[in-house]
């Protein structure tokens, strides 16, 4: 249970909205497209640690 | 992990969503799926001991263990299948999310199949032994 991992992907989230907005504003729209996508990534590595525990956990319990 | 930290938890995290979506709606759905993840895995460090207690009982009643393990793996099936049914809803497509539980239904039939296959029997053999 970890409060900090939500407040994190919060945080980028809004930081790639900010940037985003920027970058749409002075525009660069394609740095703006890219800057989100790597927000993405960012926070789907975040995520995918959390989610593999999560199956492995249920495959441990449930015996698959 | 206690009930009213898991409220907390979810209070806080559908806030943030709710703030982050306007802008930037994948990561806000990234957001609560890792939300139910940690809400999930710090639920199941309580579920093996209800599973070692089911066990036990099962043991103590002298039943067959390799029904409880069909079991154990439909609950588990079912588990998955909503886990990843409700993050395709939450994502808005309703149509992924109903064929997914439409194939967690026909793969818990086939994991249960063996039961099925034992009632048959012992339903034939009541039948003709009368």
């Amino acid at each position: 249970m970890d409060v900090e991992l939500i407040f994190k992907i919060a945080a980028v989230g809004i930081i790639v909205a900010v940037l985003c907005q920027l970058l749409i504003r002075s525009g660069r729209e394609e740095q703006a497209m890219l800057t989100s996508l790597a927000g993405l990534i960012v926070v789907l590595t975040l995520i995918v640690t959390q989610i593999s525990a999560l199956f492995a956990t249920i495959k441990r319990l449930f015996g698959f | 992990m206690s009930a009213v930290s898991m409220a907390a938890f979810a209070v806080v995290t559908a806030v943030l969503a709710l703030t982050v979506r306007s802008k930037n709606g994948e990561i806000a759905l990234l957001l609560t799926v890792a939300c139910a993840a940690g809400m999930l895995l710090g639920v199941m460090q309580g579920a093996s001991a209800v599973i070692a207690a089911v066990q036990s009982v099962v043991s103590a009643a002298g039943l067959n263990s390799s029904y409880l393990t069909v079991l154990l793996k439909v609950i588990g099936i079912c588990l998955l299948t909503e886990f990843a049914a409700n993050t395709c809803r939450d994502s808005g497509s309703a149509a992924l999310a109903s064929n997914v539980t439409l194939a967690g239904k026909l793969m818990a039939t086939v994991t249960a199949l063996p039961l099925y296959v034992d009632i048959f029997n012992t339903v034939l053999s009541i039948m003709n032994s009368r």
